[in-house]
């Protein structure tokens, strides 16, 4: 215990000095004539003092008064205790709520334990006190801002549900310090495990960091990774890579199913700290093809099992060759079924004319000039190659869009219109070429489909124009995919595989048609399709979900195969920007006790003055 | 005015006091005495002597068996009634006080005495020294009575016990004490009385609020008599001792009477002398 302000402890001594010498002093008595006092008993009981000194007499009244003072004066000298809980007139919270917080080693799970722990902060907030919470999981979010409202906090945080995706913590972390980190004494505090990359580009500011770690146990079995290639004999040859995260070996039931059938079962005993890696031959008729591991003591059950479509799954290569685009990649990373490489130049083995296959599906010259490549589709933004079907004829400055094929699949929902182009790429669209825009000096976006190839021209450089910027961006763009890998949309395709978390696209039949995604547990849910392109961010648990709607049935297989969030070990320190934050293994925090003091203080009195009136 | 009512006085005048023992007394009077006299009432045959008076002799058994035989007679005497009130401060408390009602008990008793032919000397216990008045015979005394008991205040100067042990020699008879007894020492100086010969009947006067005090809160208690002071808190746990105390010492004085052959009569401060007369003298057989 300590006090705040000891010095008060002094005035313990007059305080309780007055009321001894008024027990010193002697009761005026009302005399009383009576015939005999023989027959009195001498029994008193002093509650007033009001005459001249006698010898102390010890009773009840004089030690229940005695303790009051003294309460009164512990309770002015603001005792602090130490307790579990946070104290402090801003604190942000941040709320793991990544895959690897589902791990039960701490019952019933991480996650819950952490919630409970950030109950007990709300409860220890004095008055005054402001909270936000921040969650950090599939999307980062804030839960509630900085706010003195306990029971919001509480009817939020009970709202909170744990995925089994990976989070961005340092998303989560820049977002608390611009809440806090200008508040001197302010606090951050991350409820974690520490089970995600190493955050870089944060500080803190001026706020406190605290790690409260949450986890005991690394014991967990994964399937990391989960793939599929084509043999030449038509079948499949599925791959799965499975980690063992804990410090020893640990035995595991792997079972593969095709098409919902068990295709083999496997007893394996994975070294710890090791990836087993296991294939198995899949008809080429297959579908669908699963993984479930059944590991006796594992802690985390979410990735415990994969599912992978054979067909439109990780199928299409794609390679970016730029300098550098952030908006295009990131309109990429939105097809799930693109599994996308990036180099500043074409490889040499990938370019025409060299021996051996193309490695890729499709090639995308972004701001680079455009090669001949062996890929079947090429496309290219304002760099015409050999492979394009126009041929350039000068350059065009702030040319406009004043016609395009709304009809065409690749522009199907994309709107052109108003868009800003500082420069374009004059050019003359060959015999086999398809103009789908037209600007105010000739074509800018043509395609080809010729010989088995495929090819789409975009007559400029997307920093040279604000169409990045713009909604029908990333609709083209999965237009474009679509239609350059003839995958995706249609409604015979199989499945698309995502990591949980991961967004992506469902194009609609047709515009405004409705969708319904059906989730793993069960749950329906349903889509806007008002642009033509449902885009589905909630997937954050693994498990199957179904996207369907008149005409359409999409199955979609959402898995973790995320190491990191597999590796459940709890960190002792986290890596933020350099600098390392030690764990806390428990919230230590000066509580005041003033208050049960004064109240207690008030019951002795009030039973003091009860003694009082009854003997009197 | 006297304080007796003249029904009351008609209703008391032929009221007797009947003490257990029998006293004798140099002057005749209505009450027989163990002595032989000259009474109309028989005592007893004994053999003649010389001297004696031939008109007690009894002829027949002379002429029966010729042996002279003299009739004796039982003597007549007045009985010696002692009539003392205790006037020490302790008798000025109540409402009325214990004083103005021992003032009314002792003109009754007085009245019965006069009235019975007795000798009554009346005294004031607590005065220094205790002096007995003049023998008052006769109920041509009661206004000599009647004056005795109007001049009685509570200026006491002895307590009871001391008073009682230093009572002047007297003859014996009965006597009559109005006190509230509120000594520790009374029970012993009692003994003092029954030593001389006297046949004690002691009405002990208390008032109701000393029996059933009503007291309350911090207090100073001052004996009227000594001055002695006592500090109590006066709540329910004392009063009950209180009480207890006072039934104890009722008690020692009552037990204390009665091994003396005496008679203890309680009569609280204000009683009607009808239930003095009723519940109190006839029960225990002081009158008749």
């Amino acid at each position: 215990m300590e006090f705040q302000s000891s010095a008060m402890l002094w005035w313990l001594l007059p305080t309780a000095g007055v009321i001894i010498l008024l027990y010193l002093l002697k009761m005026r008595r009302r005399d009383v004539r009576v015939p005999a006092v023989f027959l009195w008993p001498k029994l008193t009981a002093d509650v007033r003092a009001n005459a001249p000194i006698q010898k102390l007499r010890i009773s009840l009244l004089l030690i229940l008064q005695l303790l009051v003072v003294a309460l009164v004066v512990f309770g002015l000298a603001n005792p602090l205790l130490r307790e579990r809980g946070l104290r402090g007139k801003t604190t942000v919270l941040i709320l793991d709520a990544s895959a690897s917080m589902s791990a039960t080693d701490v019952r019933p799970t991480r996650f819950e334990e952490a919630r409970r722990q950030i109950e007990t902060v709300i409860s220890s907030l004095g008055t005054g006190d402001r909270c936000a919470l921040i969650e950090a999981g599939a999307n980062t979010r804030a839960i509630f801002p900085l706010t003195a409202d306990k029971a919001r906090m509480r009817a939020a945080l009970i709202r909170l549900r744990p995925t089994d995706a990976p989070n961005d913590m340092g998303e989560a972390l820049r977002l608390a310090a611009a809440l806090v980190g200008q508040d001197s004494g302010a606090r951050i505090v991350v409820f974690s495990d520490g089970s995600f990359p190493a955050v870089t580009n944060f500080s803190p500011g001026k706020a406190d960091l605290i790690f409260e770690k949450i986890g005991t146990s690394s014991r967990n079995l994964a399937v990391t990774a989960m793939d599929v290639g084509a043999s030449p004999d038509g079948s499949f040859q599925l791959f799965v890579g499975i980690h063992n995260y804990d410090s020893h070996p640990m035995a595991t039931t792997a079972t593969f199913q095709v098409d919902g059938q068990v295709a083999d079962s496997r007893s394996l005993t994975v070294p710890a700290g090791q990836t087993l890696g296991q294939t198995l031959r899949i008809p080429g008729t297959a579908r669908k093809a699963d993984i479930q591991l059944t590991t006796p003591g594992d802690i985390l059950p979410a990735d415990d099992h994969a599912t992978i479509f054979l067909q439109g799954a990780g199928t299409v290569h794609a390679l970016l060759v730029s300098s550098g685009d952030l908006f295009l990649e990131r309109a990429l990373a939105l097809e799930p079924s693109i599994s996308l490489d990036r180099a500043p130049v074409v490889p040499e083995t990938e370019l025409a004319g060299t021996s051996g296959a193309g490695s890729y599906d499709l090639v995308i010259f972004d701001g680079v000039p455009a090669q001949a490549v062996k890929a079947p589709a090429v496309w290219s933004f304002g760099w015409v190659g050999t492979q394009f079907p126009v041929t350039v004829s000068g350059l065009s400055t702030h040319p406009s869009v004043i016609a395009w094929k709304r009809e065409d699949p690749l522009l199907r929902y994309a709107s052109l219109q108003n868009i800003l182009i500082e420069k374009a790429t004059k050019v003359q669209a060959q015999p086999e070429g398809r103009v789908l825009a037209e600007g105010t000096d000739g074509p800018l976006i043509v395609t080809s489909d010729h010989a088995g190839r495929r090819a789409l021209f975009v007559g400029w450089s997307l920093l040279d124009s604000d169409f990045p910027l713009r909604p029908a961006f990333p609709i083209f763009v999965d237009n474009a995919l679509h239609w350059l890998t003839d995958s995706g949309s249609s409604a015979a395709s199989v499945g698309l595989n995502v990591h949980a978390g991961q967004p992506f696209n469902m194009t609609a039949p047709s515009l405004g048609s409705p969708l319904t995604l059906t989730m793993p547990d069960g749950e329906t849910q349903s889509l806007d399709t008002s642009t033509g392109v449902a885009t589905v961010r909630e997937a954050d648990r693994t498990g199957l979900y179904v996207v369907s709607g008149p005409g359409l049935r999409k199955e979609v297989a959402v898995n973790l195969l995320n190491e990191t969030e597999s590796d459940v070990q709890p960190r002792l320190t986290l890596d933020l920007s350099g600098h390392a934050v030690a764990a806390h293994s428990s919230m230590l925090t000066l509580s005041e006790t003033w208050r049960p003091l004064v109240l207690l203080a008030l019951a002795i009195l009030a039973l003091e003055w009860w003694i009082f009136v009854r003997r009197s | 005015m006297t304080i007796l009512t003249p029904s009351e006085m008609a209703q008391w005048e032929r009221l007797r006091f009947t003490p257990r023992k029998t006293f004798s007394a140099r002057t005749r009077g209505e009450r027989l005495t163990r002595q032989k006299g000259t009474s109309i009432e028989f005592a007893d045959y004994r053999d003649y002597s010389d001297g004696d008076d031939l008109r007690h002799l009894d002829w027949t058994i002379l002429a029966r068996l010729g042996r002279p035989t003299i009739r004796t007679y039982q003597d007549e005497a007045e009985l010696p009634v002692y009539l003392a009130v205790d006037v020490s401060p302790s008798m000025n408390f109540g409402d009325p006080t214990k004083l103005e009602h021992a003032q009314r008990l002792a003109e009754a008793l007085g009245f019965i005495a006069l009235a019975g032919g007795d000798r009554l000397q009346t005294m004031a216990i607590g005065a220094s020294p205790v002096q007995p008045a003049r023998p008052l015979r006769g109920r041509g005394s009661f206004l000599v009575l009647h004056d005795w008991v109007t001049s009685l205040r509570p200026n006491g100067t002895r307590p009871l016990a001391q008073s009682l042990s230093r009572l002047p020699a007297l003859a014996p008879g009965l006597l009559l004490l109005i006190s509230d007894g509120l000594d520790p020492e009374a029970a012993g100086a009692l003994r003092s009385i029954s030593a001389r010969g006297h046949e004690l009947a002691m009405v002990q006067v208390l008032s109701p609020i000393e029996i059933d005090p009503d007291l309350e809160g911090d207090l100073r208690l001052v004996d009227s008599e000594s001055g002695a002071a006592v500090e109590i808190t006066a709540h329910s746990q004392t009063l009950q001792i209180y009480k207890r105390n006072l039934e104890e010492h009722c008690r020692v004085l009552a037990e204390a009477v009665n091994k003396l052959g005496g008679r203890l009569l309680l009569s609280p401060a204000g009683q009607p002398l009808d239930d003095f007369l009723a519940s109190g003298l006839r029960r225990v057989g002081l009158v008749e």
